[in-house]
């Protein structure tokens, strides 16, 4: 490496906090890297950044479940009236002038919606502009084909890569993960080189790539993000596990909530029940665990899991928070079984 | 070597999210409370670290729903939702934080019926009290960060809590934001730069 592609100690100690979020390009990651394994002053300076990290977790603030149960309650009581006011106006409205939207039984919440459609449609008559569109984006595609790189194009995540190359992974050589609104992934790895592996979940190799990334990575953002792109494919069972795996042992709680969110349709597998009650028992932030009983109400009767109904009980007599415990308790009286007894 | 598989991938994560979202589009209203349910704690979680204050997080709430409401219709799709309605509560955010900034009205202190409590510690923190790690840092640097927080400029207090807090790429920032990557990136810069400075005593 040149000269001129070291930074100095100024350089490096601007980029610290950036190479802590992982949001440094490779080359500039490398030159960071460089720079701090030779420099003992900038070793020093990392340390202190890390520590001022901690120190802004420290002010990170929860919403209460109470407060998150005030503001739903407030939200639909303020969308009904909305409605019902909407509803008289419209009524009258309509039984004068378009007797034809009552008899093909629309509600009147798509009516209030599409009144708006109604109204940008009025003042902008946009079929001029369809072909001019059409052009533009010929031209984009034509554009966006000449400069996109190789290594997107080149097929599926094998094209680039081989198992032996994935089995010497380190924790954080996978910099960062991308889906597009096609279900397609793009993963950028650095192992000497820096390379971006595409492909789907349907791929075994993507799949396992995501999971390390989601296991091992220490940046949340990026935990955060595979996460999200795994919720994709909780219908396969290793990535089932992985969100598991989360939930139960992602220390922030961003990746936790978005891996149960992605479990919400799985509740009937005995693996996410029994995350579901470590998150009652254990996850110290409160929304969770309100969310976690919420996920587990459709498996009321004799579905649910014995282990979940004696979580249940200890959450009764033991949770701090009055409105998850008053959530307990409800579960426990729709699958009939006594807060005492069982 | 895998190939990769040419067939459009449609998750079913997603596909639900579709559906759901076309449901509500067409009128019906059980889709759009399962969408509300599905956002509504992590947008409470945002207001909340950006304002700090109950009162405040619960009218972001509010009005980005009901934001949401009025304009589904015209949801066309050619973003996530998730960067959709984050894009309406950053807004509403940025603009009470922007009112704040010009009233001064950041009181550190809070009138309620039981008296007069510290802005800052009227919200649930469960996590400081079960983590020990979190017991070891001093008041003293707590407080530091909370006033180096409120120092920020609304622009960067917001980039700065959906990197931080929120763990939201830079790239998916500046589409919420309506800006480019690299605008965010400058932004979290200045932001951690003024951070380290406000702290550089403690650390």
């Amino acid at each position: 490496m040149s000269n001129e592609s070291i930074y100095n100690c100024d350089g490096v100690r601007d980029r610290l906090a950036l190479l802590l979020y992982g949001e440094l390009s490779f080359d500039e990651e490398e030159r960071v890297e460089l720079h701090v394994d030779s420099c003992a002053n900038c070793r020093a300076a990392l340390a202190r950044q890390k520590a001022v990290h901690a120190a802004i977790d420290s002010v990170e603030v929860t919403a209460s479940p109470a407060l998150l149960a005030r503001c739903r309650e407030e939200f639909f009581e303020t969308l009904h009236m909305q409605e019902s006011a909407l509803s008289h106006a419209v009524g009258a409205h309509a039984s004068e002038r378009e007797p034809e939207r009552d008899a093909a039984g629309e509600s009147w919440w798509s009516q209030f919606l599409s009144s708006f459609d109604l109204k940008w449609n009025a003042h902008w008559n946009t079929t001029w502009m369809r072909p001019a569109g059409a052009l533009a984006l010929l031209a984009i595609g034509f554009i966006a084909a000449r400069l996109t790189p190789t290594s997107f194009l080149n097929g599926g995540a094998g094209a680039n890569y081989s198992a032996m190359d994935l089995a010497h992974l380190g924790p954080d050589q996978i910099r960062n993960v991308q889906a597009d609104a096609s279900g397609r992934v793009n993963i950028v790895i650095n192992q000497n080189t820096q390379r971006t592996v595409s492909g789907n979940l349907q791929d075994a190799m993507i799949r396992n790539l995501l999971v390390a990334a989601a296991k091992q990575s220490s940046d949340p953002g990026l935990r955060a993000e595979t996460v999200t792109i795994l919720v994709n494919g909780a219908g396969l069972a290793d990535v089932r596990d992985a969100l598991v795996f989360a939930l139960e042992n992602d220390q922030n709680t961003v990746v936790r909530w978005r891996a149960m969110e992605g479990l919400k349709s799985y509740t009937h597998d005995p693996s996410v029940q029994t995350a579901l009650a470590q998150v009652l028992l254990q996850d110290m932030n409160p929304g969770m665990r309100t969310q976690a009983i919420d996920l587990l109400t459709p498996e009321t009767g004799p579905a649910m899991n014995r282990q979940v109904v004696g979580v249940l009980q200890q959450m009764v007599s033991r949770e701090d928070d009055a409105y998850v415990r008053q959530r307990a308790q409800k579960m426990l009286e729709a699958v009939r079984a006594s807060a005492g007894v069982y | 070597m895998v190939k990769s598989n040419s067939r459009v991938v449609r998750s079913e994560a997603h596909a639900d999210e579709t559906a759901l979202i076309r449901a509500a589009q067409a009128g019906d209203r059980e889709a759009f409370e399962q969408l509300v349910r599905a956002y509504d704690h992590s947008i409470l979680r945002l207001a909340m670290n950006m304002l700090r204050s109950p009162e405040d997080a619960r009218d972001v709430y509010q009005e980005t729903f009901l934001r949401v409401y009025r304009n589904l219709g015209n949801f066309r799709f050619d973003c996530s939702f998730h960067t959709w309605i984050y894009r309406i509560a950053t807004n509403i955010c940025l603009d009470l934080l922007r009112k704040r900034k010009v009233r001064k009205e950041e009181s550190p202190v809070l009138m309620t019926p039981e008296g007069t409590v510290d802005r800052f510690e009227s919200v649930a923190d469960p996590s400081a009290e079960l983590d020990p790690q979190r017991h070891l840092l001093s008041g003293q640097i707590r407080t530091r960060v909370k006033d180096a927080l409120a120092e920020l400029s609304p622009r960067e207090r917001m980039v700065f809590e959906m990197r931080h807090y929120e763990g939201l790429r830079l790239r998916n920032i500046g589409e919420v934001l309506g800006t480019t990557e690299e605008a965010a990136k400058n932004c979290l810069f200045r932001a951690t730069q003024k951070m380290r400075v406000a702290l550089g005593d403690f650390v």
